[in-house]
């Protein structure tokens, strides 16, 4: 599934624009992380390139198609979104969480069939937590949240999936075991974008990365390329350096001008 | 957690039925049972006094019971979940307020039922009508639904309390108190038409609309990436049950916490999902009510206000089922 | 000096046993002492009830400020009240007391309800206005608020408050003998409701006494408070002979009568359901002329048996308390003839 967004702009009020001109392009099997400071507008962007806010100017086309012109359900039927971690009031199960992703492809007075119950199978199994089927999604723990939030978009179907800072608030374990599973999908041919503070999960897990300053997103690449001193300093305002790792990996380091060697004091 | 036992349908049904029929066989005027039964089943025999009383005393007032619990509880269900609060229930829009004061406002003039069922309706319209107002002028979440419930509601209350102040505390004020305090007594079969008929269609509206209800527990955002025309559903289900509230507090009265604490027994029998928690709630609240009631019309000489027995009843069940409702979710002890 | 010293003690003194005389101690009804200087010429009620104690006395005329029960507005009050006191639209208040109008009112003494009036008395009493509060609920507490209604108003009123009382206990043992011969189960069972046809008195109500001074028994006799909801079977079981409906809110007997939900009940098979009527006051309250509602139950709970003449009785009532001649129609109206 092919998702261009060309030239995107978004203002919440006429005085100023969040975003200005964001041009990005996803293929089948992409992972592009969306790096930015805070305030920077990432939440707007994801949710103007998923279809739930219409942009000032601009154009988002799933498969040439124009986003803005589909209909609610179709939308979802292609387009998932995965919320930044959240209390639920309700105790629901694991199942009935992901059996709500089904909702595109019910009516409106419709409730899940047998068949339905059959995709939320399958899905969850994707993601790997079969054993929290019948859990209550209020008492897992956050990492089996977002992927129990990650099979819910899969089960609407969706080709392409919308996290906004998936592992915030996670351990490094948790974190790897979701960006894993995003990897693993990927691999199979399903898309995300995904909005991080994180360089080094652009790096660990990216196929392509974007940094949105000033309302742009001019700066973008594959990781490896895009990801340079020089580049996150004009993203966050702060000094870093990249250092690498005996197996070639690469990582993203602040740099600290305080006292290099506080124990000799 | 296991799945929950396939019985679940069967006692539904039979749970608002049995209070149902039970509640036509106890009075204060005791009927034998061999003549409720053959009143019942239109066999000759009994004086047209039982019949009288079966007939036309018990049966429209169980009935409207069993519409009054059943509307008030599933309204409270959807309600919770549309405001994402467990808190919350069918009275947080001001509906009940607007109810009330219309329904004073034709005590200081009137009587009679009728007058006072469709004055207290209209006010009911018209305190969820500003509310919408308030709402479309601000973007209709849900933040703004409630503080426009809570204005909406002050306001009435404030009026409300003008009327009594004025009313004869001879003859209208009494009048006026006691229906705040919520009754069914002196239901006649002509009091029923509007509330049979907007149960019948709000009812089977929310049976076939609830799991839909479960994406309405999630934020906004979430909904509408998955498919579902937030605002739109919102209004509808306002709407209707907004007409279930109203029709039902116009015969009945202010009845208070059916609204609030039948659907957390519910989730306690069926679990969250909506699914089966409506059908689950409206059985309950039927059930709960009928039974209520009877008590009420039967216990003494004098009637219990309902809404005294529902509060009564109402307060410890929500205290300890609320505290199991914050276990489950992991925030208590 | 010594002698200027005396003489001066002795005014002093006199001055003093002079003021001591002009006033009276009463215990109130709420147990209250209150001292009232005498003698009282400006009168407030805000009891609507009270107020007709003091007509009753002869000192109506004494009223600046008067709740009339039932009264809120002129517009609410009869044609026969406006002519029973033409002074009704510069006196008739309602609600709740305004002390600052009591104040200006030059009030010497404020007559209340002592079951909703206990914090507009002690600020009264704070600014030095002596406040009567009233409670009665039974003819002796009736008979009870007369004399202490005649205690502050001089000793005119001291003779009409024994004659009331003379009176009230004449007309309770007249019926009483009349209906000596009548049997425990020949005595008329009834129904007095309320406002609505499902409200019914309480045992503890005024309305309770009237019944069974007027040798009736009150079906309702058992229950406890004020007015009390009842449900229909419970009126059916009851099964009254007589439906009272008081003289005040929208039922009439034909929507008792009408109904066809009532239409097993003794009272309505035998068309005996009936509105008090009133003149002034309205008679199932303990006003003064609740002498006449017992005398008017006891007509109608057996108009074979007693012996008085209540056209003889309403006239005189009115006359001797009222200062109040009736009309023919009004007189009709009270005697249902």
């Amino acid at each position: 599934m092919n998702l261009i967004t060309s030239q995107l702009a978004f203002a919440y009020s006429p005085e100023r624009e969040i975003l200005s001109s964001v041009t990005l392009s996803l293929g089948p099997g992409d992972v592009m992380f969306i790096l930015g400071a805070n305030g920077t507008g990432k939440t707007t962007l994801v949710e103007c390139m998923s279809g739930l806010r219409l942009p000032l100017r601009g154009s988002v086309t799933i498969d040439g198609q124009n986003l803005y012109q589909l209909s609610v359900r179709t939308r979802a039927q292609n387009i998932g979104l995965v919320p930044q971690m959240h209390e639920p009031v309700f105790a629901f199960t694991v199942e009935q969480t992901v059996l709500m992703g089904r909702a595109p492809h019910l009516g409106l007075f419709g409730r899940p069939s047998r068949q339905d119950h059959h995709v939320v199978g399958e899905v969850i199994e994707a993601v790997g937590i079969q054993h929290l089927r019948h859990r209550a999604y209020t008492k897992i723990s956050g990492g089996e949240r977002q992927l129990a939030l990650i099979a819910r978009g899969l089960a609407q179907g969706a080709q392409c999936l919308f996290m906004d800072e998936p592992v915030a608030h996670l351990d490094p374990h948790h974190q790897h075991d979701v960006m894993s599973v995003v990897r693993q999908l990927a691999d199979e041919g399903f898309s995300f974008v995904v909005t991080s503070h994180l360089p080094n999960h652009a790096l660990l897990y990216g196929d392509w990365v974007a940094f949105l300053t000033d309302g742009r997103a001019d700066v973008q690449g594959t990781p490896g390329t895009t990801i340079t001193e020089q580049t996150l300093k004009v993203a966050y305002d702060m000094d870093f350096e990249i250092v690498e790792g005996s197996t070639g990996s690469r990582a993203v380091l602040p740099r600290l001008y305080r006292n290099p060697n506080p124990m000799t004091w | 957690m296991i799945r929950k036992d396939r019985s679940v349908p069967w006692i539904l049904v039979l749970l608002p039925v049995s209070a149902f029929i039970l509640a036509l066989f106890l009075g204060r005027y005791g009927i034998h049972i061999l003549d409720t039964v053959r009143v019942l089943l239109g066999l000759d025999g009994p004086s047209d006094v039982f019949r009288a009383l079966i007939l036309r005393v018990r049966l429209p007032r169980v009935l409207a019971a069993a519409c009054v619990g059943a509307n008030l509880a599933v309204v409270g269900a959807a309600f919770q979940g549309l405001f994402r609060n467990p808190l919350v229930d069918s009275r947080i829009l001001g509906v009940s307020s607007g109810a009330a004061f219309g329904a004073a406002l034709a005590l200081l003039f009137t009587s009679q039922g009728m007058i006072v069922q469709t004055s207290a309706f209209i006010f009911a319209l018209v305190a969820i009508a500003l509310v919408m107002l308030v709402g479309v002028r601000f973007g209709s979440s849900t933040l703004v639904l409630v503080i426009g419930g809570i204005l909406v509601g002050a306001l009435f209350n404030s009026l409300l309390g003008l009327i009594k102040y004025v009313a004869d505390p001879l003859s209208t004020l009494p009048a006026i108190t006691y229906w705040l305090l919520g009754s069914l007594n002196a239901t006649q079969w002509s009091d029923l038409p509007p509330l049979l008929t907007i149960t019948g269609v709000g009812l089977p509206f929310f049976a076939l609309l609830r799991w839909r209800l479960n994406l309405l527990t999630v934020s906004d955002t979430e909904a509408m990436a998955m498919g579902i025309r937030v605002r739109l559903i919102r209004t509808v289900i306002v709407a209707v049950g907004t007409l279930l509230v109203a029709a039902s507090v116009a015969l009945a009265g202010t009845i208070g916490w059916i609204g609030l604490v039948i659907p957390h027994v519910a989730r306690v029998w069926v679990g969250p999902d909506y699914g089966r928690l409506i059908p689950a709630s409206a059985a309950l609240g039927a059930a709960t009510l009928i039974l209520l009631d009877t008590l009420a019309r039967t216990a003494m000489p004098s009637e219990i206000p309902l809404g005294v027995l529902t509060g009564l009843i109402g307060v410890p069940a929500f205290f300890i089922l609320f505290l199991r409702f914050l276990r489950t979710r992991g925030e208590a002890q | 000096m010594t002698k200027l010293w005396i003489a001066v003690s002795l005014v002093f003194l006199c001055a003093l046993t002079g003021l001591a005389q002009s006033e009276t101690t009463v215990i109130d009804q709420s147990g209250r002492s209150v001292t009232i200087p005498l003698p009282v010429e400006i009168l407030v009620s805000v009891h609507g009830i009270g107020t007709y104690y003091v007509y009753a006395l002869g000192a109506g005329d004494r009223l600046a400020i008067a709740y009339y029960i039932g009264v809120k507005t002129l517009s609410s009050a009869s044609e026969s009240m406006l002519r029973w006191e033409p002074r009704l639209a510069e006196i008739l208040s309602y609600g709740d007391p305004n002390i600052e109008e009591m104040v200006a009112s030059g009030a010497q003494l404020v007559i209340a309800d002592g079951s909703q009036h206990e914090a507009v008395a002690e600020q009264l009493r704070d600014l030095g206005i002596p406040v009567i509060l009233y409670r009665a609920e039974t003819p002796e507490e009736l008979k009870e608020a007369v004399v202490l209604t005649a205690a502050f108003l001089g000793s005119g009123a001291q003779a009409q408050a024994d004659a009331f009382i003379a009176d009230y206990d004449r007309m309770v043992n007249a019926i009483a003998t009349d209906l000596e011969s009548l049997a425990e189960n020949e005595r008329a069972r009834v129904l007095f409701v309320g406002t609505s046809l499902t409200k019914v008195i309480s045992g503890e109500m005024y309305q309770t006494h009237l019944i069974e001074g007027a040798g009736g028994i009150s079906v309702t006799r058992e229950l406890f408070g004020s007015w009390n909801e009842v449900n229909l079977e419970q009126i059916l079981l009851w099964d009254p002979e007589i439906i009272i409906i008081p003289p005040y809110g929208l039922i009439q007997p034909a929507d008792i009568l009408d109904n066809p939900d009532w239409q097993s009940l003794n009272a309505v098979q035998n068309h005996r359901v009936y509105r008090m009527p009133r003149i002034i006051a309205p008679m199932d309250t303990p006003v003064p002329e609740s002498l006449l509602g017992i005398a008017w139950l006891a007509r109608t709970f057996y108009p074979d048996h007693v012996s008085f003449n209540l056209a003889e009785e309403i006239v005189g009532f009115y006359a001797n308390y009222y200062q109040f001649t009736l009309t023919d129609e009004e007189l009709a109206r009270m005697t249902g003839q």
